[in-house]
């Protein structure tokens, strides 16, 4: 048989598959591939107004980079705030969401109902949740403390020293429902014997979670955590939720911040620097996540 | 599995392939006649059309200005040229419209024929060949479309400084002002006549005109009479209203970059038309070079031991230029946000829930309800944008509603004492929001070409300016004035922004100045862009309150040093 006609045949059977690859695929090319290739392009040239043209610029949009990190404190506040937002979902988060898990997994009274609760965030539209939050905390909790400690305070989200902590704590909260339902997906999957065995050599649940739940998750857990770091610059901790776009700017994160760049770029002449930035952070970022997923499935149980 | 089953499964996936290809094909914007978010659209907002006659699309940003201008407007064309034809076998127009809530980032390859936009670079829209050449129908006389009533042309209607900075990258006209915006405080001169607001000559309060004091202005008998001429005279008054329970001040708590606009009506009026020009011109625009125009500006160099500002006069140049961040007018508006904090003047009711919306529905409400609040900062639009809520307030508080007292408030101009009889300062209205109209460049040699370019004339007609006033109580960004008789059929809102903008300078931020070319300004958030304590901010507002932020921290870490402006600017010094 001819290679064509096998590609015909080939493709005779196949095509059905291909028709339902095709969307994704340009979705994937146009949106992902063709924006980031641009934006390296982009970066290291430089736009005229008057004659509507690019032009090769070198490394001055990067020089010009490096000159702003040194020089603009916003960009300083920016990665401070989207680092303490990683710091919190990994140090706070996933610990409070494993315990939970765990305990949820033991299937204690009402604990689908618990599940269907935490995930409620996630299900609810973002913007939805965040106009409920929002008035509870700026119309529910001064309300409450005024009924029933007789102080009149601030709203949250209106007092300047409340206001960071308010929205991350709605960033870990929101988050919460996933990871519980992921965790306890993956300590239901844990071979049972395991547990019985642990009964059996009488472990209290502590050496349970340390020794067989742990080691059980750890793969999905390394998900989280690489993925959490992955988008650690693009993450916009739900500031354009509650703010639009006037965020104050001690609340910005680098995804809000370059969200907010792109949204005020004003010509063609704005981008170059800011795919320079982008280009930078992706320098950053890459090594980084690629250095942590390594070292955790260096340190992290291996199947024997 | 059969094969039935088989190919079922197939055509199910498919129907749903097919579906999320059509919902993509829907995330499309440049469908005309969608989204019809206005309302009294009537024909020009469906979708049938009438083959039998000529069409148009046309773009509206249906922001606080809204849509109902448009419909009139394209109401008017219709019946004038109902018996022209503008193509062959056809006869009359039909204007379709599609009011958006989104800014257009471009017009080219949409189907849009006109666009009615808000926040325009046209200078980035100009060199990107988005936009038609229509200096035609800007130089030429109105004559014709107007039956001999008006002898100039639209160009006879701009400033000197819009017709440079228009012409400045192709040399001719491709957009024409849309609405102005300018950002200010409204106050309700009903609870300032009942609790005696006015500021009385020789001292004390009053409510009877033949007493006032002549106000910003200097002259009497003009509607600023009785209202602070001074920042001191504004923090007196503030005084007052807390001392008679009247609530003085109100914004949006939920966007609080809305007080900002109280900043720029403050800064921009104590220093005058020509000062804050310099923060466009940056001091050699063609204006700045040709004419005997003031480029100098007054510059805080320093603060004494007392923490009193020294003020020098530095002429302001391109390579000088970051010490328009050190004008004193900038300083002394971050003094008066600090006290108005301070003195407690912003409504309790500016929780971070507070949309403006709500701002305007509490204003509106606050004194039919005894729980008066005699001023509210927003743009001049925020009336018409607020037309929901004056009617629900009519229908419930009937007559007492109706066409409420509410005026636009001339800002002081000088920093403390009062303005005499004589030395006053003509009022400054900054056109903040970059609003343009303008054709897409696809007309060039469609039959429809000639059509539009008449259409987008007729918009600009007195008639129709006039017209547009009636309908947005705001106005145009040209020149054009309403007889008496006209003056007395607005509402009393209308009436005081006729007013005021008939005796005042209307400042457009645009020039040909090379750095403004390049650099068009963000006004809000952007001009007042500070660090304090390592800490970025934008709002003074959200910055001093609950802090012990004070105005001088505000003022100096908004400072640029030469080397940072050089760095940042150098490259347009000598261009």
């Amino acid at each position: 048989m001819k290679l064509t006609d096998k590609f015909v045949k080939h493709l005779k059977k196949r095509w059905f598959y291909y028709l339902m690859l095709f969307i994704p695929l340009m979705q994937v090319a146009v949106f992902y591939v063709y924006v980031n290739i641009n934006s390296v392009i982009l970066s290291v040239r430089k736009y005229d107004i008057f004659t509507n043209s690019f032009s090769f610029a070198g490394f001055s949009n990067f020089e010009k980079v490096f000159e702003d990190i040194k020089t603009q404190p916003i960009v300083y506040t920016a990665v401070k705030n989207a680092l303490l937002l990683f710091a919190l979902l990994w140090l706070l988060g996933f610990p409070i969401a494993v315990m939970v898990a765990y305990f949820l997994s033991k299937g204690p009274r009402g604990s689908n109902f618990y599940q269907v609760m935490l995930y409620l965030p996630s299900i609810v539209s973002t913007v939805t949740f965040v106009i409920m939050y929002k008035y509870f905390c700026e119309r529910a909790y001064p309300a409450i403390m005024e009924t029933f400690f007789h102080k009149e305070v601030e709203g949250l989200l209106s007092n300047y020293d409340t206001t960071l902590g308010t929205i991350l704590f709605f960033n870990v909260w929101t988050g919460f429902g996933p990871q519980v339902i992921m965790f306890t997906g993956a300590i239901k999957s844990i071979d049972p014997a395991l547990f019985d065995a642990g009964k059996i050599d009488g472990v209290n649940w502590r050496s349970e979670l340390w020794h067989i739940v742990l080691p059980g998750i750890y793969s999905t857990l390394v998900v989280f955590i690489i993925s959490g770091l992955a988008i650690i610059f693009t993450n916009q901790m739900n500031l354009f939720s509650f703010y639009s776009r006037s965020a104050p700017p001690r609340l910005w994160t680098m995804g809000y911040y370059f969200y907010a760049e792109v949204s005020k770029a004003e010509t063609m002449a704005d981008f170059p620097y800011l795919s320079a930035l982008g280009v930078l952070m992706t320098i950053v970022i890459v090594p980084l996540t690629i250095g942590l997923k390594k070292l955790l499935e260096k340190v992290g149980p291996k199947e024997t | 599995m059969s094969k039935t089953k088989t190919l079922l499964k197939k055509i199910v996936a498919l129907l749903l392939f097919f579906l999320l290809s059509f919902s993509t094909v829907g995330c499309r914007g440049n469908i005309p006649v969608e989204n019809n978010t206005g309302s009294g659209g009537g024909n020009h907002t469906t979708q049938e059309i009438d083959k039998d006659k000529s069409q148009l699309y046309v773009f509206n940003y249906n922001g606080g200005v809204g849509t109902e201008w448009l419909y009139a407007t394209a109401d008017a064309f219709e019946a004038k040229y109902a018996e022209t034809s503008f193509e062959e076998g056809k006869k009359g127009v039909e204007i379709k419209v599609s009011p958006g809530k989104s800014t257009l980032g471009n017009i080219k390859g949409t189907n849009y024929d006109i666009a009615f936009s808000e926040g325009v670079n046209f200078h980035d829209f100009i060199t990107r060949g988005e936009f038609l050449d229509i200096t035609d129908i800007v130089t030429e006389s109105l004559s014709e479309i107007t039956n001999g009533v008006e002898t100039g042309s639209i160009e006879d209607k701009l400033v000197e400084n819009q017709k440079y900075s228009y012409k400045a990258v192709k040399g001719g006209y491709y957009a024409l002002p849309n609405y102005e915006s300018w950002p200010g405080v409204t106050y309700d001169r009903k609870v300032f006549r009942d609790y005696e607001l006015y500021f009385a000559e020789g001292g004390g309060w009053t409510n009877v005109d033949s007493q006032k004091t002549v106000g910003p202005d200097g002259v009497r008998n003009t509607s600023d009479d009785g209202l602070p001429s001074s920042l001191e005279e504004f923090v007196t008054l503030i005084k007052r209203m807390k001392a008679l329970n009247v609530t003085p001040i109100l914004t949006s708590g939920a966007y609080t970059v809305m007080t900002n606009k109280l900043i720029t009506a403050i800064y921009s009026n104590l220093v005058g038309y020509d000062e804050f020009m310099l923060n466009f011109s940056y001091g050699e625009d063609t204006i700045a070079k040709t004419t005997d125009v003031d480029t100098s500006a007054n510059i805080i160099t320093g603060f004494n031991s007392e923490g009193t500002p020294i003020i020098e006069k530095k002429t302001i140049t391109m390579s000088n230029s970051y010490y328009m961040m050190q004008d004193y007018g900038m300083y002394y508006a971050y003094e008066i946000m600090r006290t108005l904090i301070d003195e407690k003047a912003w409504s309790k009711k500016m929780t971070g829930v507070l949309s403006h919306l709500d701002a305007q529905t509490e204003f509106i409400y606050s004194d039919l309800e005894n729980n008066p609040i005699a001023m509210y900062v927003d743009g001049c639009y925020w009336y018409n944008e607020a037309s929901d809520a004056f009617k629900r307030s009519e229908k419930k508080y009937k007559e007492a509603a109706v066409n409420r007292d509410f005026a636009w408030m001339p800002m002081p101009v000088q920093v403390s004492g009062s303005v005499t009889e004589g030395h006053g300062r003509q009022p400054v209205l900054l056109d903040e929001l970059r609003t343009f109209g303008f054709l897409n460049a696809d007309l060039k040699g469609k039959p429809t070409e000639k059509l539009a370019k008449l259409f987008l004339q007729f918009c600009y007609t007195d008639e129709m300016l006039k017209l547009f006033t009636r309908t947005t109580k705001m106005f145009r960004g040209v020149k054009y004035e309403f007889t008496d008789s006209e003056y007395a059929d607005l509402c009393k809102y209308a009436q005081s922004v006729a007013e005021i903008r008939s005796r005042a300078r209307v400042l457009y931020p645009y020039t040909d100045n090379i750095i403004d070319i390049y650099n068009q300004k963000h006004m809000n958030p952007g001009l007042y862009d500070t660090v304090i304590g390592g800490a970025t901010e934008n709002t003074p507002y959200d910055a001093m309150k609950g802090t012990s932020v004070t105005a001088r921290q505000y003022f100096e870490g908004g400072w640029i040093s030469p080397e940072s402006w050089t760095q940042q600017y150098g490259e347009y010094f000598n261009k």
